[in-house]
């Protein structure tokens, strides 16, 4: 038996932290790279502009996906995301509501919030009720149509990793007429986004989102990092498809986890 | 482990894994203990907020989770007393509020569909196409017409995947970036906010 | 908002309310008459049920079931469909089901109750059928038990150590898995057997994804995936290939008419859109 299995995984990892490890030496020289505008992320501050004018709340429910497995990355990516946007329903003077159904998140999503509306200097305007809990995907639903009947939000913002519940969300907000943005990593309801919200961030934008507004070099780097590594996978997958329709198909045996 | 077939590396990998997933579990009496700190208070204090009767409702699920827990206790998940108990409370329950999403999922068809340019086009006649194949009698009538079967299994097996194996392999990168920036330290959202300010190199 | 004047708009405009009463009707007539709808199995359907009867004779088939109170309509189907397969299939399989959660063991005898399914004569529990309890920890749940089959699972769901159970005598690792096959509405577990089972076993694998999560067993498909069963309608077509009627096929028949109806309600919304915008030129 060969001593290494999954060689093209391992070829892969080794590549990725080659790049990362070069990534931060182009942080460490002050590199600037430039990320694109993600027009669901601009349209955050002219949504809590039309909520400040309506004085009615910001709603920025979480999505289902459970904390502590793969979709932990989407779960990390919404909290850059709600202190961000913490950060400007404080400047504007509104209040954010958040939701979720996980309990061990509830503590992280109000430090998220404490920690934006206390630098903004408006520490009144957030308290811990305003972060609702549920107890399951469906109780999610109910209870965000019970928030929308007696709090009327006039933003719904639903950047993370949702679940089937992302359809029902998009609905009751739709209903309402609240301002709808939304996104998530999990491939089968990304396009429930797409269709309903006003603004949907597609499949890894929620990722270069977090990257975007985060004001470390650092994290803004992988986004290139990332970028470098999507080529060298492209740039695979094109010489494996050409080599594979000539007929050299022992490249499969290579490429084969 | 993934990666080196040395026994001893497996061995280890195996019972770290075990273990790992004994601590996933444990995850959830911090969800609880994060439960009782939210609504014992509101209980106590008969609080109104967020919204009127809070604390009924706090009353409400904190009563209902003893409930389950004492009898998944003493009788135990697999006795006839919980199952009844999860069968007649717990999967109505859930079974309609999923049911509901049937009703908008109807509501936002009717609403979202609209042709106004090509690439709306472009998605809209492959998704009608495919509300057809996706049930046994809209498979049946789809194979009234000639080529109909044969284009939706071109859109569900080549076209469809095409896209989606774009998605996984984008989604795969922004995740594994993401982890990465978490345990170089550079991803700091999670975090409380004096950890947060710490520079990190 | 000003009033709805022409027809269009005033069909653009109808109170959602009405949609759904029309909707709940389509759905309940045929779950209350066994009315035989003409249906055709698609090719994913067509490959499951091949793959499952190629399997070498005595090959262990391991059935992990997600089924729960939010997807039992989706996966039940299927789940029914597939037991009776494996179960009547001439290869002599042995069928060891597991479950991802703690309700799983509840629902898989609902499904059987509900869907008249049972050991066909001649099969024994033990030798050719064993039920084991449910895993916790997701993928790291999924990878114990790849690697090591009685670490996760020592006995079966009724107590009875592993080693007394002939199914199980030889089911020690991923490897002497003939294929596994999950029932989920998780693109979570989808991603979790593809690395754990296929990646580093070669498992081939066969799914019974609920709803949406389709979209997500597609792309192996089918190389990693070998066959599929397009959730509910899926099931509802497995059963009508293997010849029974059941509460599957009165639920095919209630899907059938919602996507029908679905259909005509999108044509509607689209024919109403265009004559709306035109009529505002």
């Amino acid at each position: 038996m060969p001593l290494v299995v999954n060689l093209m995984a391992l070829v892969m990892l080794i590549a990725l932290c080659v790049i990362m490890i070069y990534g931060s030496t182009l942080a460490r020289k002050g590199r600037v790279v430039y990320i694109r505008r993600i027009p669901g992320l601009d349209a955050i501050e002219e949504a809590v502009s039309s909520a400040v004018e309506a004085g009615r709340p910001v709603y920025y429910p979480e999505g289902a996906a459970g904390f502590g497995d793969a979709w932990t990355g989407g779960k990390m990516a919404a909290l850059s995301l709600i202190n961000y946007t913490a950060g400007i329903c404080a400047e504007k003077g509104c209040k954010l509501l958040g939701g979720t159904i996980s309990s061990p998140y509830i503590p992280l999503m109000d430090d998220a919030m404490r920690q934006a509306y206390t630098a903004h200097g408006r520490p009144e305007l957030h308290d811990i009720s305003d972060i609702r809990w549920f107890p399951g995907q469906m109780a999610y639903i109910a209870g965000t149509d019970t928030i929308f009947r007696y709090e009327k939000p006039a933003v719904q913002i639903m950047i993370g990793s949702w679940w089937a519940e992302a359809l029902s969300f998009c609905e009751i907000g739709a209903r309402s007429g609240a301002i709808q943005i939304g996104g998530t990593d999990y491939r089968p309801y990304m396009p429930y986004f797409i269709a309903i919200c006003d603004y949907a961030l597609i499949g890894e934008e929620i990722f270069i989102a977090s990257a975007y507004v985060s004001k470390d070099l650092s994290v803004r780097i992988t986004v290139l990092i990332e970028d470098i590594y999507k080529w060298i996978m492209i740039g695979f997958t094109v010489i494996g498809a050409i080599l594979v329709i000539s007929g050299y198909r022992q490249i499969l045996g290579w490429f084969s986890l | 482990m993934t990666f080196l077939t040395d026994p001893a590396v497996r061995y280890w990998g195996g019972v770290i894994t075990s273990w790992s997933s004994l601590a996933s579990t444990t995850a959830t009496f911090v969800g609880t203990i994060v439960l009782l700190k939210y609504h014992l208070p509101r209980i106590k204090n008969k609080s109104e907020k967020p919204i009127k009767h809070q604390w009924f409702y706090s009353l409400l699920t904190m009563s209902i989770m003893a409930v389950f827990v004492v009898t998944g206790l003493i009788y135990g998940m697999t006795s006839s007393t919980y199952q009844w108990l999860y069968q007649s409370w717990y999967s109505p329950i859930t079974g309609l509020l999923n049911a509901v999403s049937a009703f908008f999922a109807v509501s936002a068809i009717y609403r979202a569909f609209r042709i106004r340019t090509l690439e709306s086009a472009m998605l809209v006649i492959p998704a009608l196409i495919i509300l057809l194949y996706d049930s046994p009698l809209g498979a049946g009538m789809l194979s009234i017409f000639p080529g109909m079967t044969q284009l939706a299994e071109y859109i569900f097996t080549y076209t469809g995947p095409s896209a989606f194996r774009g998605f996984i392999l984008a989604c795969a990168c922004g995740t594994m970036i993401l982890s990465i920036r978490t345990i170089f330290g550079k991803e700091k959202g999670f975090l409380p906010a004096e950890e947060a300010s710490v520079p990190t190199g | 908002m000003s009033e709805p004047k022409t027809i269009w708009e005033k069909m653009q405009s109808v109170p959602s309310v009405y949609l759904q009463a029309i909707l709940l009707l389509t759905i309940v007539v045929p779950l209350l008459t066994m009315v035989s709808f003409p249906s055709a199995p698609t090719t994913p359907t067509k490959r499951y049920y091949d793959f499952v009867m190629s399997l070498p004779e005595g090959s262990v088939v391991i059935f992990d079931s997600q089924m729960g109170g939010f997807n039992y309509g989706d996966c039940a189907p299927g789940c029914a469909a597939t037991m009776r397969l494996v179960l009547s299939a001439p290869n002599k399989l042995k069928l060891i089901v597991l479950f991802e959660s703690s309700d799983g063991p509840m629902f898989w005898d609902i499904m059987k109750k509900d869907f008249g399914v049972g050991l066909p004569p001649g099969k024994k529990y033990g030798d050719d059928y064993v039920e084991l309890l449910w895993y916790t920890g997701g993928e790291r749940g999924v990878a114990a038990f790849c690697s090591n089959f009685r670490s996760i699972f020592p006995e079966d769901r009724y107590g009875t150590p592993a080693d007394k159970l002939p199914a199980m005598k030889n089911v020690l690792s991923a490897k002497d898995f003939g294929v596994v096959i999950a029932s989920t509405s998780l693109t979570s577990l989808v991603d979790d057997y593809m690395r754990q089972a296929y990646a580093r076993y070669g498992t081939p694998l066969l799914f019974d994804p609920a709803g949406m999560t389709v979209m997500s067993v597609i792309p192996y498909y089918p190389f990693a995936v070998k066959g599929y069963l397009l959730g509910l309608s899926g099931g509802a077509q497995l059963e009508a290939m293997l010849g029974s009627t059941s509460l599957g096929t009165k639920m095919g028949n209630a899907f059938s008419m919602m996507s029908l109806y679905s259909f005509v309600l999108a044509i509607i919304g689209i024919v109403t859109g265009y004559m709306v915008k035109r009529g505002r030129r």
